[in-house]
């Protein structure tokens, strides 16, 4: 029988990447949907008591999580700059309509996509995720203007997403 | 690859302002440009979510496999221990603390690593894990503030169980619940939660005097604490006479005993959170700081002395606050006085049941969010977090009558009940013809005010207690003007005069105001309202001359303020303002619907 801290790592890990979507979206920062997360894991393990076996452990996580996001809303003293609480609820309500299963399909899709981009566009992507710069860092190092770099940024990105439909779309068929 | 738009439908600047979102920190305008058109338009949030999964699919996968490999590899070459630097590049999914001292962060990476090996087979967010379960739970929550009020609030009174003040006889709230650096809390019995910004909670245990010194800290003066300081939180300072406890994350108590025969401080650290590190440090006023960890108790005599004591028991110094009760409120009439003898935690229908004569309006009673004493004559905030109103053109003076808004009385301190049917206040004659008052006691149900006071109530607050969360519904008052004269003085019956101002408001603007019971438009300048009425109007007031108006005001669902004003108009004397029958009338459901 799983240890409770095997139990809770399952159900944690198999929802992590939903969970860090939805934060993604709610801050708009990947940095600080990571700190947030960080800190709900904490919250929800301190709290996994509570939990009810065989109901919806996401909708559970993503309600800590949005406790979590507000405070540390709060807490940056930079509100104004955040989305009202009621958007917070739309988004929450969104992420929970989702599956793990399908944001696990999108991210295997999207692992095969990268490859498939041009070398240019992948080292973009290298300094702009793997090493974490911002816009303004990743113009920098490759000597580019920022407004460039974000405009392939999203041309990219683009062309990931239309990637990652074709991908699953193809796989349905098959 | 296909060079489609794959959102053609979606205006291009949008589509641009939602991919930017996530590359580069956007002003407060591009943010509710894009808060609204995620909120309107379907196919734009479906867009909005759609980028930000990529993006966090492509910061997972490609940021977490290779930072896991990396913590993995330094930690297998490292020792069981390891402090690392502030600033050092470090893996930021281990958990840490960097509070204290400023000192080093400490995280057991072995431990860590070893999990985080398990993590990087099964999606490395099992790191995240490794850091709660390598730590053990951390068991303090952080209060949440959510509460949009000027910076310099720092603290605000969460809840209260049983309080009175120091002060019996002049009630000394605090005007609101938000709580400023160098404000003073003084309470003679009961318990009082502070909660800071940070989410550290205090409660204070009666008598008590604590005073707010920054974000990040208070004095206490004498009395009992209990401080709660959350995981994330910065070092939280508690002065005292003899020194300064700065803690960590965790649970501590504080005894101050401050008299001119004695000083002494307790300390007691029940639990602590930093991990191989001291939980706390104790600086004394005479130099020298003293390092404690859970289970430490000690006490500073006068001469700044330490002894170790036993550790008391942690009932007597409580995390938290009795949990509020809560239950469907059945009645349909809420008389708004009977809410100043109750405290937050109690139900609607409890404070209903109690209806202290006299009983102050203090902003921790139940539903009382502002009560101000005078004045008037400037800008001030209906409510902490509620709109700026201005009442200078209607007759709001400066001037403050000792005495706060009360039940069934028009002042606190002195109990001359609410008398608007021409019942006259009992009263005899000594031999030097000096008057003696008869016994004050109920004789009408409502609220009163003395000139220039205001008084709001938060009805999201008064509908919690009650279950009643949406509901709409009326503020009635039968009979509203100058109180039936206190003693025979003719001064009453030929200066007293005084403007009624009733506005309903929620946190972003004024729903509706009315003057002496009418209706009024307001105006609104740079972010200030004010009664927009003319000079005839507003200087006109009403007298102590036997006639009452009736105030019958609708409260939509989305009302969350009701704020209740006695204008001087300039009078100095006898301008004592009642709402007789003072009450809120809940709408019936159906009237929600339609």
């Amino acid at each position: 029988m799983p240890s409770k801290e095997e139990e809770f790592a399952e159900l944690f890990g198999a929802t992590q990447q939903r969970l860090f979507g939805m934060l993604v979206s709610m801050l708009r920062n990947s940095e600080d949907a990571r700190d947030v997360l960080q800190q709900t894991a904490v919250t929800a393990w301190e709290n996994y008591s509570d939990f009810e076996p065989g109901t919806d452990f996401f909708r559970w996580m993503a309600a800590l999580a949005k406790y979590e996001t507000l405070t540390f809303i709060n807490y940056k003293r930079r509100s104004k700059l955040y989305f009202k609480q009621e958007m917070m609820d739309q988004l929450v309500d969104d992420a929970c309509g989702l599956s793990d299963e399908s944001i696990e399909a999108r991210c295997t899709a999207l692992r095969e996509c990268v490859t498939k981009l041009a070398d240019t566009d992948r080292k973009l992507i290298d300094c702009r995720y793997t090493h974490g710069l911002g816009s303004h860092g990743t113009a920098k190092l490759l000597d580019r203007s920022q407004a460039s770099v974000c405009n392939s940024l999203r041309r990219i990105r683009q062309s990931l997403l239309r990637c990652i439909k074709r991908t699953l779309s193809e796989e349905k068929v098959a | 690859m296909s060079k489609h738009n794959g959102h053609p439908h979606l205006p291009l600047d949008l589509q641009k302002l939602i991919q930017r979102s996530f590359d580069e920190p956007l002003d407060e305008v591009e943010v509710r440009q894009l808060e609204h058109a995620i909120a309107n338009d379907v196919r734009a949030r479906e867009m909005y979510e759609e980028v930000a999964h990529l993006h966090a699919a492509l910061v997972s996968q490609e940021q977490t496999s290779e930072f896991c490999r990396k913590v993995v590899q330094r930690e297998l070459q490292s020792s069981p221990e390891v402090a690392v630097a502030p600033g050092q590049d470090e893996p930021s999914t281990v958990l840490y603390w960097d509070g204290f001292l400023n000192t080093a962060r400490v995280f057991p990476l072995r431990a860590a690593a070893v999990l985080l090996a398990l993590g990087v087979g099964l999606g490395c967010g099992v790191g995240i894990l490794a850091a709660v379960i390598v730590h053990g739970p951390p068991q303090f929550l952080s209060i949440p503030w959510e509460w949009s009020v000027p910076e310099e609030v720092v603290a605000r009174i969460e809840s209260t169980q049983g309080v009175k003040w120091q002060v019996a006889e002049n009630p000394e709230t605090p005007p609101t619940r938000g709580l400023r650096v160098g404000q003073e809390i003084r309470i003679e019995e009961g318990l009082l939660q502070v909660t800071y910004r940070s989410g550290v909670s205090v409660i204070l245990q009666g008598p008590a005097v604590y005073v707010i010194r920054s974000e990040g800290g208070g004095k206490l003066f004498s009395g009992r604490l209990t401080a709660v300081v959350p995981s994330a939180s910065p070092v939280f300072c508690t002065e005292t006479p003899a020194g300064v406890l700065k803690t960590g994350p965790g649970h501590f108590g504080v005894d101050v005993e401050n008299s001119a025969s004695n000083r002494q401080v307790a300390v007691h650290v029940f639990e602590g959170h930093l991990y191989e590190m001291p939980s706390a440090q104790f600086v004394r006023t005479s130099g020298g700081g003293i390092k404690l960890v859970a289970g430490d108790s000690i006490r500073l005599d006068q001469d700044q002395s330490v002894t170790s004591i036993d550790v008391p028991h942690r009932k007597d110094y409580p995390i938290r606050m009795p949990t509020a009760h809560r239950e469907l409120y059945q009645e349909q009439t809420i008389f708004l006085g009977n809410l100043f003898d109750d405290c937050q935690s109690q139900s609607l229908t409890e404070a209903m049941l109690s209806d202290t004569y006299q009983a102050a309006a203090e902003t921790i009673d139940l539903g009382v969010a502002a009560v101000h004493d005078g004045g008037l004559d400037l800008d001030v905030c209906l409510a902490e977090d509620g709109v700026l109103f201005n009442f200078s053109n209607v007759g709001g003076g400066g001037s403050a009558v000792v005495g706060l808004p009360s039940n069934d009385t028009y002042r606190s301190n002195l109990g001359i009940p609410i008398r608007t049917t021409g019942e006259d206040l009992p009263y005899s004659t000594n031999a030097d013809h000096s008057l003696v008052l008869g016994k004050p006691s109920k004789i009408e149900e409502g609220v009163g005010l003395s000139s220039n006071e205001l008084l709001t109530f938060d009805l999201d607050e008064i509908r919690r207690a009650g279950a009643l969360t949406g509901r709409a519904m009326r503020f009635v008052s039968d009979r509203a003007g100058i109180n039936d004269r206190e003693l025979p003085v003719e001064t009453s019956r030929t200066k007293a005069l005084a403007n009624l101002i009733v506005v309903v408001s929620n946190e972003e603007r004024v729903l509706s105001a009315y003057l002496n019971g009418q209706p009024v438009d307001v105006a609104k300048q740079a972010a200030v309202y004010s009664v927009r009425v003319d000079e005839e109007r507003a200087s006109s007031g009403l007298r102590y001359d036997g006639h009452f108006v009736e105030i019958d005001v609708p409260i939509p669902a989305e009302a969350r303020f009701l704020t209740l004003v006695s204008a001087s108009l300039g009078a100095d004397v006898h301008d004592h303002v009642v709402f007789s029958g003072a009450r809120l009338e809940i709408e019936p459901e159906a009237s929600i619907a339609r």
